[in-house]
């Protein structure tokens, strides 16, 4: 394994191949991000009653999430603490209690040891079921959003989001209703390492008239480089958090004109409900797409939410878990009008989409290579020009695009692996000294 | 046998005696179907796209549902059109095939070589005098595409064809894929 420095160099903004590859970095990512850190595991509009519960996963481990009687939420690890076969053995569905198929140990739903079959004739009581129930996270909910972390020692989910909190409130504070979960959950698997797609969702809007040039040519009226009101930006967050915000990424479906008297009903709305800073960021056509540091990534279209569970499977191996979300309000017309496209353009077999998959496994394949160590990956574009500004946290650039919060995905992914989730925080502009 | 064991096993015997006399008496339907499934996989086979997109009807619906761990999941796939890898119309799978032929497809240009095997026709169903037919075909589609990475689909599919001035043409496609995780889907089925 290289030095830190090595690997993510922030004074360059290189990243060296064997991020991508080194079973060593791989196990290092396992234990200090994936078993430490805050990660989303699903949607609050999944387990609306009492009893209900999904199955998820953080990192590779099996998790459910439960609402137990109360209504309050559980994250607990599907490994039962006997012999480790799971517990919960459906994609969803709704039980107070789980028994564990080998020796039939039973658990409220809330994670708590209630039942050991022949506890006095063959462990004589001297069990102690209160030491023996399911490892279970902490959890905190920010917009629907289930968050778990199964580290005691890691700061609140509050602390590690910061100014995030801004972009998350512009982007996914829409109506009264809120939104409602559509579709879940397609799973896709892709033969690239879970770094690719994170680090293009924190911003990279750079690829996307190359790589989908494709869709490009089917719909002429689509522009990516829009900045239809000049207030593109991208911002950089401390622990590896990125956003970017285009003013009009528009795909119109001639099919549904009612959409566009729905999106904006629903622009209205949304403007009451932010900062006038924020306000003035949201117009019909305002889309962003970002990722919460490590694997959560959005993607946000007027018309509706898009989130990807990001799933390592191996160095060279993802699981993704997509979601869709619309507006509870919205007509439902309008949301049939989105699964089909959804379906069409942003599901892992969508027409936008079987490109990245393509880019991403061949560099996964690429980046391992002996001959290929001697050159890093270049995330230099627009360095320096990203600074602090009045109207929007974070270190933003505005227009034309730059790496800087492509990049920083990977001092979050340094900060993590040295220092862990409480650990000292990377500075952001090293380059700029 | 225990009771309940026999009484189930004996209609059974029933059901499937109704079945394969149904299958008899509409084998000639069947070796047409499979001649027109046959001649679907191998336009798909030869990257024919056009043609394939000029069997199926303008109002055609296509369906691929993600499947799910959960009771009873096949109880309702049709339904579930809000949990689909695809749920198209005719203007969809026109606008994968566009895309394909931009000769832009990164991920299906110049490496993709693809087999769809058809197999387990079964007819299900004859209406309006013969013009509207249901049919079950199981099926296979091998991709192989970058160096070594080969993928293999295999499913079930559900067909409802409709013949009109003598030409029969797909108005219903519900597939039921047979994984729960799948790749990128860059092919059809």
């Amino acid at each position: 394994m290289k030095s830190f420095d090595e690997l993510v160099n922030l004074k360059d903004r290189t990243v060296d191949p064997s991020v991508f590859w080194d079973p060593e970095l791989y196990r290092l990512e396992q234990e200090r991000i994936f078993a430490r850190y805050w990660q989303v595991v699903g949607l609050e509009a999944e387990i609306p009653k009492p009893n209900d519960y999904i199955s998820s996963w953080i990192g590779e481990e099996s998790v459910f999430v439960t609402r137990d009687a109360k209504g309050e939420i559980h994250v607990l690890l599907n490994s039962c603490p006997h012999r480790g076969a799971k517990v919960c053995r459906a994609e969803k569905g709704a039980a107070k209690t789980f028994t564990c198929p080998y020796h039939g140990w039973t658990f409220r739903n809330t994670g708590e040891l209630i039942g050991v079959p022949l506890l006095d004739e063959n462990y004589f009581g001297a069990l102690d079921k209160k030491k023996w129930g399911l490892l279970s996270a902490r959890v905190e909910v920010v917009y629907g959003l289930i968050f778990a972390c199964f580290d005691p020692e890691a700061p609140s989910l509050d602390e590690f989001l910061g100014d995030m909190k801004w972009c998350l409130q512009l982007m996914l504070d829409r109506t009264p209703e809120g939104m409602e979960v559509l579709q879940r959950s397609e799973k896709i698997l892709i033969d690239a390492n879970w770094k690719l797609q994170s680090d293009q969702f924190c911003g990279d809007n750079y690829h996307a008239a190359p790589l989908h040039r494709a869709v490009m040519m089917l719909f002429p009226n689509a522009n990516f480089n829009d900045n239809a009101d000049g207030r593109n930006f991208c911002a950089s967050f401390p622990h590896g958090h990125s956003f970017f915000r285009v003013a009009s990424v528009t795909t119109e479906n001639p099919d549904h004109p009612e959409i566009a008297g729905w999106i904006d009903q629903l622009t209205e709305t949304r403007k009451k409900r932010l900062s006038p800073a924020q306000a003035s960021l949201v117009t019909q056509g305002t889309s962003a797409i970002f990722n919460i540091f490590p694997n959560l990534s959005v993607q946000c279209n007027p018309e509706f939410v898009q989130i990807r569970l990001n799933l390592p499977r191996g160095p060279s191996h993802q699981l993704l878990v997509y979601y869709l979300l619309v507006d509870r309000e919205a007509p439902s017309t309008f949301k049939e009008a989105a699964v089909e496209t959804l379906g069409l353009l942003f599901s892992g077999s969508g027409i936008f989409e079987l490109e990245d998959g393509t880019v991403w496994a061949e560099a996964t394949n690429s980046l391992k290579g002996p001959i290929r160590q001697r050159q890093p990956l270049n995330y230099s574009m627009g360095m320096g020009h990203e600074k602090a500004d009045p109207d929007i946290p974070g270190m933003v650039t505005y227009n034309p695009p730059t790496e800087d919060n492509v990049f920083n995905f990977y001092r979050g992914w340094r900060e993590a692996l040295e220092y862990g989730p409480g650990g000292k925080r990377q500075p952001h502009a090293i380059a700029a000294e | 046998m225990i009771k309940a064991q026999k009484r189930t096993a004996e209609k059974d015997e029933g059901a499937a005696a109704d079945w394969l006399g149904f299958a008899s008496s509409h084998r000639q339907l069947r070796l047409e179907f499979e001649d027109i499934l046959s001649y679907q996989a191998m336009l798909l086979d030869q990257d024919r796209l056009e043609e394939w997109l000029d069997l199926l009807a303008e109002d055609v619906r296509y369906m691929v549902p993600v499947r799910q761990k959960i009771k009873d999941e096949r109880a309702n796939l049709a339904n579930r059109r809000a949990l689909c890898h695809f749920n198209d119309g005719k203007p969809g799978l026109s606008l994968r095939v566009g895309r394909i032929r931009t000769g832009f497809a990164h991920y299906n240009n110049l490496h993709a070589l693809v087999r769809n095997l058809v197999t387990n026709v079964r007819i299900l169903d004859v209406q309006n005098g013969g013009e509207l037919v249901q049919v079950a075909s199981n099926f296979a589609v091998f991709r192989a595409r970058e160096e070594k990475e080969e993928t293999a689909f295999v499913g079930g599919r559900t067909d409802t064809w409709r013949r009109t001035d003598g030409k029969w043409l797909l108005v219903h496609r519900l597939v039921e894929l047979n994984h729960h995780f799948v790749p990128p889907i860059s092919v059809l089925f």
